[in-house]
């Protein structure tokens, strides 16, 4: 059976995925990511932006190394060259919180209300719990088709704490 | 994990291929990736999402599989 034809996309997408720890979800967010981006840009919603960013750059980081090491060690020319390909990718996308953003940024890490009006994004990852309301005007912001990832359970639903 | 299709219907159960086992799993225990050639969504099993080396290089070797089959038309259009 193959993925439904993309006329047929439903308006969104929601996956909501379990943690245990703040740094499974950054360990999580940073595997995920790099999957997304290559259909659009995408958002990190998040009361601290800029901690969370510092955290996914370094996690960043260790994925690339992590890909430079399996570059390294294969042998098979197809594989090679779509790791060294995969390698290129991730060291040219731009992560930047708000302030900071150009017109290169494809990862923006954002608190939902400092979003602006225009602003759309293939991928949304929710990390923190937001009410019906204040996640309705975020949705605005999902192209069709896109992904709302989240990692605070059912979104708009909230509940209990998130784990430390 | 468990993946949604949001409004006007819920499909948890909804079926995909996974694009490195070729298994067909159900949305709910799916992980979705980049796109197909043709536009449409691409997912993996959950369970190589936690397999770091499988999970990297079956996606790399997609994309780039995907993006030759985007181009190869236009490459024909410029050889002509």
């Amino acid at each position: 059976m193959s993925a439904a034809p993309a006329s047929r996309l439903p308006d969104w997408f929601i996956d909501i995925r379990h943690f245990k720890s703040q740094e499974q979800l950054s360990l999580d967010l940073t595997r995920h990511l790099p999957r997304r981006i290559v259909v659009g840009a995408a958002a990190v919603i998040t009361d601290r932006p800029t901690v969370l960013l510092s955290v996914v750059k370094k996690r960043w980081s260790t994925l690339v190394r992590e890909v430079e090491r399996q570059y390294a060690s294969t042998l098979q020319q197809a594989k090679k060259q779509s790791l060294e390909r995969e390698l290129h990718r991730l060291q040219s996308y731009g992560f930047a919180v708000i302030s900071k953003r150009t017109t290169a940024t494809q990862v923006l890490f954002s608190t939902p209300e400092a979003l602006a009006p225009e602003d759309r994004f293939s991928t949304i990852y929710l990390t923190i719990p937001l009410s019906h309301e204040r996640l309705i005007p975020l949705m605005t912001h999902l192209r069709s088709g896109g992904f709302l990832v989240s990692y605070i359970g059912w979104p708009g639903v909230v509940d209990s704490p998130l784990p430390k | 994990m468990a993946i949604y299709t949001a409004f006007p219907h819920d499909r948890p159960t909804q079926q995909i291929l996974c694009i490195i086992c070729y298994e067909s799993v159900s949305l709910s225990q799916a992980t979705a990736g980049s796109l197909h050639a043709d536009g449409s969504q691409a997912f993996a099993c959950d369970r190589h999402f936690y397999t770091r080396e499988t999970w990297i290089t079956a996606w790399a070797m997609f994309d780039a599989e995907q993006d030759a089959m985007t181009h190869e038309p236009q490459c024909l259009e410029s050889a002509v």
